[in-house]
């Protein structure tokens, strides 16, 4: 059965490399609107936010998370970074949340600096960029 | 019973299909639709169309009779085909609408192999929801239920940790979808989310050679919360349901499920399992388990299960039980590349009698009593 023997053998490969993922531990920040009134979130409550389990922020109001497109190496490493999750990870936890028509994931956006074009028209929106992308038209979220 | 999964064609799905086909398909999972976005965003389109697949084959070590992944299969692996794919292969596409940030819609067709030897797509689920707040909406028309933890994405392959749903819980499960209305309650405390969804409906499909399955005064409940990596998944539904199939008769008969199902998965590894138990009048009482891990290196996912179905107590039908088994599977998910996987899994299954409703078109040789490998590879995509 040479088709088992092939898969064995690229597991056994693959596992060689194992958590190259994880050491992409890469410089992502989360930002909001400079307008935002939120100035610190942890990296759990951003995460419910993008994984669509909360739509508030601690203080009530409303949030609206931006992804990045998958193709972008800073959606990777935020996911990895934030959630502790791959992107595999975590295309399959929202093929299971669209699929079964209980909702969407975030919109997205293609790059760091359409991002900072939305938050700087919604206080409500909230996403992630390198920290090279920053400047004075974003604010960067402490993670207590 | 092992009557899951019946047909019920619609010719809308073919009016999907061809919306589908002109949908701009890199738009799938950029959603302008999410219900609480609001409306500051620029919204080029309403509409966001997602696709769903398997394509799996299945290779049987029993060739007295085909080895099938749902009682409406009419061949599959081992006496009819040495490797088939009909058992997992499977195509979704799904077309979701946004009309306003309250009302939304979304329309579900699925093409996979029938009961009348077809791939002809059957209509999973249609309804419109009202999301008055981010905590409460209410949905009417065709939906999916959430019987068991897996079951309203039990064609979903890329979503599922193994091939395909334990066939020893998948069969508990009367119907995958209902017509009627639910409504749904989300809350949030401290690092608690739980939602609360209480369902009603009723169901009516066909069976081979013009028999029926009709379900009515269809009733559950179901509480699901998660606490980081934690989900624990609690539901009860009742119903009654009138068959006419394969020699059996039964009328408002009636049937109750209680189960309880738990996943923990941080990133490295996940551990999942779920217990069932059903009251059948006529079918008797049934109790499944199945308990599976796994372990993530990287790109490959690695996993075991083991899963149980047996039948304590005979119902008012006298008949020897649908399902009466063990299966210990070792199973390998390969995320290869953006939006695929492929997984590998050999089942060892242990049969004790009974119909065995998952090997059928049994020949004189084909023992009721022993055991089966069934080896499954599998492609998974979404798009």
């Amino acid at each position: 059965m040479s088709i088992v023997k092939h898969f064995v053998a690229a597991a056994l490969v693959s596992g060689l490399g194992l958590g190259h993922a994880a050491k992409a531990a890469a410089d992502v920040v989360a930002v909001v609107s400079v307008k935002s009134p939120i100035t610190a979130l942890s990296k759990s409550q951003v995460t419910d936010i993008f994984l669509g389990k909360s739509n508030r922020f601690p203080d009530g109001t409303q949030a609206v998370p931006i992804d990045q497109v998958e193709s972008a190496k800073v959606h990777d490493e935020f996911y990895v970074s934030f959630a502790d999750r791959t992107a595999a990870q975590i295309k399959a936890y929202w093929s299971r949340i669209i699929f079964t028509g209980r909702g969407q994931p975030p919109k997205v956006v293609s790059n760091s600096g359409e991002l900072k074009q939305l938050l700087a028209h919604d206080p409500r929106a909230i996403g992630y960029m390198e920290r090279s992308a920053v400047d004075d038209s974003v604010k960067v979220l402490n993670s207590p | 019973m092992s009557e899951s999964k019946y047909g019920r064609p619609f010719s809308i799905v073919y009016v999907l299909m061809g919306v589908g086909l002109l949908a701009h398909p890199a738009r799938v999972y950029s959603a302008d639709d999410s219900p609480d976005t609001g409306q500051s965003m620029s919204s080029p389109s309403m509409f966001s169309f997602s696709g769903f697949g398997t394509l799996g084959v299945v290779h049987s070590s029993e060739h007295q009779a085909d080895f099938v992944s749902n009682g409406m299969q009419p061949k599959g692996a081992g006496f009819t085909d040495n490797w088939s794919a009909t058992p997992d292969s499977k195509l979704g596409m799904q077309l979701s609408a946004q009309f306003t940030e309250q009302l939304s819609a979304v329309v579900q067709a699925v093409s996979q192999y029938q009961a009348n030897g077809t791939y002809k797509p059957d209509l999973e689920w249609a309804n419109i929801k009202y999301q008055p707040t981010p905590e409460f909406d209410i949905r009417a028309g065709r939906i999916a239920l959430p019987t068991f933890m897996y079951s309203d994405s039990v064609n979903v392959g890329y979503a599922l940790p193994y091939v395909r749903i334990p066939l020893e819980i998948y069969d508990q499960l009367p119907v995958g979808s209902s017509d009627g209305v639910d409504g749904s309650y989300r809350f949030i405390v401290g690092a608690v989310s739980n939602s609360t969804q209480v369902y009603a409906g009723r169901f009516d499909s066909s069976t081979p050679n013009g028999g029926y399955y009709n379900v009515r005064d269809l009733f559950g409940i179901v509480d699901a919360f998660e606490y980081k990596a934690l989900t624990v998944h609690l539901s009860y539904q009742a119903l009654r349901y009138d068959l006419n199939a394969a020699g059996l008769f039964v009328r408002h008969n009636p049937q109750n499920i209680e189960s309880v199902g738990a996943s923990y998965d941080p990133a490295r590894w996940l551990v999942l399992g779920e217990w069932i138990r059903v009251q059948d009048e006529a079918g008797g009482l049934y109790l499944s388990w199945y308990i599976m891990g796994g372990y993530r290196f990287g790109k490959f996912t690695p996993y075991v299960y083991h899963a149980t179905a047996n039948r304590p107590r005979a119902g008012t039908d006298g008949g020897p039980p649908f399902l009466n088994q063990d299966t210990n599977s070792l199973g390998l998910r390969y995320d290869f590349m953006r939006n695929f996987d492929c997984k590998l899994q050999l089942d060892h299954t242990e049969l004790h009698g009974g119909f065995n409703s998952f090997f059928i078109n049994q020949q004189p040789g084909f023992r009721e009593v022993g055991t089966v490998n069934v080896l499954s590879l599998a492609v998974d995509f979404v798009f």
